[in-house]
């Protein structure tokens, strides 16, 4: 994964060779001390996962109760491959002012009017009082500005894993992932000093410009936000200091084939947590419970009635027969309702998705 | 075309010919041999005037750390602006963004001309239009100073920026003078001027600043132990 790219020393014209992360170094000829522009330092964070750990979680899933029974012995499980995915993420600090009126409030407590003899006739009670707030006009207020904030977002499309994108707008966080729109997870570390061993590394799909331009929108709300609550607001604010990274976060995939269909698990190769996938379900198991219930109980309705030929009132004897016949109607009407009931349940289950999402 | 940004840049000063050192963030260098201080934009390095001010602190003992400042020339031939008294007696709602017409006892001034020079944080702290604000008004830049031979931290806010804040730093003062300060019709006109070291006890006053905490420059993930060892500080372990 180590990769380089030559350029030449502005000083001795020497072939300069830095690691793709670095932004800053020297000549390894004259020692001269360089920037690379238009680059971005970039970071990564080292998968605590392995491939083997990866396979055991995955098999662990494929055994857990809400999956398909023997799916781990089914399932044809690829080797995992390890992706590190990019995150740009920008940071900067916001100074500023908001001015504008704070409403004053006041509050009071009033008696309330009571309808005492029933005519719609309300009259103020003595006893009777509760608390109102009445607007008392308002301050002048002159709120200071003056954070530093910091966005993640996806730097490469990752919807095609069922993982949904991080941005300026992105409002859910992402079960699982160690990274989210705020929060960097510790223990990044630069990525040109220790590459990783393993693993794809994903290159940025979304340009720097479009990620900056998101970042500058978020912190523009988040500045607006100071002045929340004032009226006749006026703010102005200076967004500075921005600073921008690339961060490579590691997932593992783990594909699969079970009963003639492709299955994928997406785990953070930092927690070892599933974040998304798709595992066989209990359905098919279901569908065979299903059959046997209905079996059995499509049995029932003539055993009885053989039962009874042989037996019992229908064996013959009429006055019997018809003393029993209200019973017998009955057996036979809270069959049909069981039956119908049953039919809705069966459906219900068979009705079911037949595989689990994460 | 020549005046495509070059992919690599010499860290070197263009009037002594040393080398000049940074972090990777830095957009301001500072040569120590010829005390000169230069500003990395568009993939060029660009000099500007250096300025130093005395350490604002009364305690004895050299500075450990000189942070660079902005110098920005704010000029205005005065400004419209609108006050507002301090409390508003109307119960009723006004709306959310400013609106001259909806309020009556509104005051129009037009500010005295001024031209003077206002005082950004280069580097990345916590109130940086505060900090600005009192520099500017303690601090005087002064250009033959003995400045120490130790070397300037670098800074990473760009010039464009400190011109933003430098306007936002002018109205902070504006609306100390003009308490009330409702709406300003512009912001003042902002020109870089140069950069100004002002020299801080670090290790005897730790990371204080006129009571305000600064956020060193370089607090992101492994920086941090880069500027550790730029300022030679000795961190106990654990």
């Amino acid at each position: 994964m180590k990769s380089s790219r030559a350029l030449s020393c502005p000083s001795c014209a020497g072939p300069l060779s830095l690691p793709d992360g670095e932004i800053q170094g020297r000549c390894g000829h004259c020692g001269m001390p360089v920037r690379i522009n238009g680059r971005v330092k970039r970071f990564i964070m080292k998968s605590s996962l392995d491939g083997t750990g990866a396979l055991r979680t995955v098999r662990r899933m494929l055994c857990d109760r809400n999956t398909r029974r023997g799916a781990l012995s089914r399932a044809k499980v690829d080797r995992p491959r390890l992706f590190y995915v990019p995150f740009w993420h920008v940071s900067a600090q916001i100074h500023g002012f908001a001015s504008g009126l704070d409403p004053v409030w006041e509050e009071q407590e009033i008696q309330v009017a009571v309808d005492t003899d029933g005519n719609r006739h309300k009259v103020p009670s003595s006893g009777v009082t509760r608390m109102v707030r009445f607007r008392k006009g308002a301050d002048s207020a002159f709120r200071e500005i003056a954070f530093r904030s910091s966005l993640n977002m996806s730097a490469a499309d990752l919807e095609p894993l069922g993982i949904p994108g991080l941005d300026e707008d992105a409002q859910l966080s992402i079960d699982g992932l160690g990274i989210q729109r705020t929060i960097l997870p510790d223990g990044l570390e630069p990525l040109d000093r220790k590459p990783a061993s393993e693993g794809i590394v994903v290159d940025p799909s979304v340009p720097l410009s479009q990620a900056l331009a998101g970042a500058d929108r978020y912190f523009s709300r988040l500045a607006d936000g100071a002045s929340g609550g004032l009226e006749q607001r006026w703010s102005s604010y200076a967004v500075t200091g921005r600073r921008v990274r690339l961060i490579f976060y590691p997932l593992w995939i783990v594909g699969f084939e079970c009963d003639g269909r492709r299955y994928h698990v997406v785990l953070d190769g930092e927690s070892g947590r599933a974040v998304r996938g798709i595992l066989p379900g209990r359905s098919r198991d279901l569908n065979v419970l299903s059959a046997i219930v209905a079996s059995i109980w499509a049995l029932i309705p003539p055993l009885f009635l053989a039962v009874a030929a042989s037996d019992g009132p229908m064996s013959g004897n009429a006055a019997a027969f018809i003393k029993c016949l209200p019973g017998i109607l009955a057996a036979l009407a809270v069959a049909a309702a069981g039956t119908w009931k049953l039919l809705g349940i069966l459906d219900s289950i068979s009705g079911k998705g037949s595989d689990v999402v994460i | 075309m020549w005046s495509s940004e070059p992919e690599v840049t010499a860290l070197v000063c263009t009037d002594c010919g040393r080398t000049m050192s940074g972090l990777d963030d830095d957009i301001i260098h500072f040569c120590s041999g010829c005390r000169s201080v230069w500003s990395l934009e568009s993939g060029r390095l660009v000099q500007f005037p250096f300025y130093t001010a005395r350490t604002p602190s009364e305690q004895p003992g050299a500075p450990d750390l000189h942070l660079p400042f902005w110098l920005v020339r704010i000029s205005t031939p005065g400004i419209s602006i609108l006050v507002r008294r301090e409390h508003t007696s109307s119960p009723l709602e006004f709306p959310r963004n400013f609106d001259p017409s909806a309020e009556r006892n509104l005051e129009s001034i037009t500010t005295e001309p001024e031209d003077r020079l206002v005082a950004v944080p280069a580097f990345l702290c916590e109130r940086a239009s505060r900090i600005g604000w009192r520099v500017t008004r303690h601090l005087t830049p002064v250009s033959d100073s003995d400045v120490p031979a130790r070397a300037l931290a670098g800074g990473v806010v760009t010039g464009g920026e400190a011109e933003s804040l430098a306007g936002e730093i002018a109205l902070i003062d504006m609306r100390r003078r003009n308490p009330g300060l409702a709406w300003a019709a512009a912001l003042p006109d902002a020109r870089l001027k140069g950069v100004m070291a002002v020299g801080f006890n670090l290790l005897a006053h730790g990371l204080q600043l006129a009571g305000i905490r600064l956020v060193l420059p370089y607090t992101t993930m492994a920086d941090v132990r880069a500027l550790i060892d730029f300022l030679d500080l000795t961190v106990p372990d654990g």
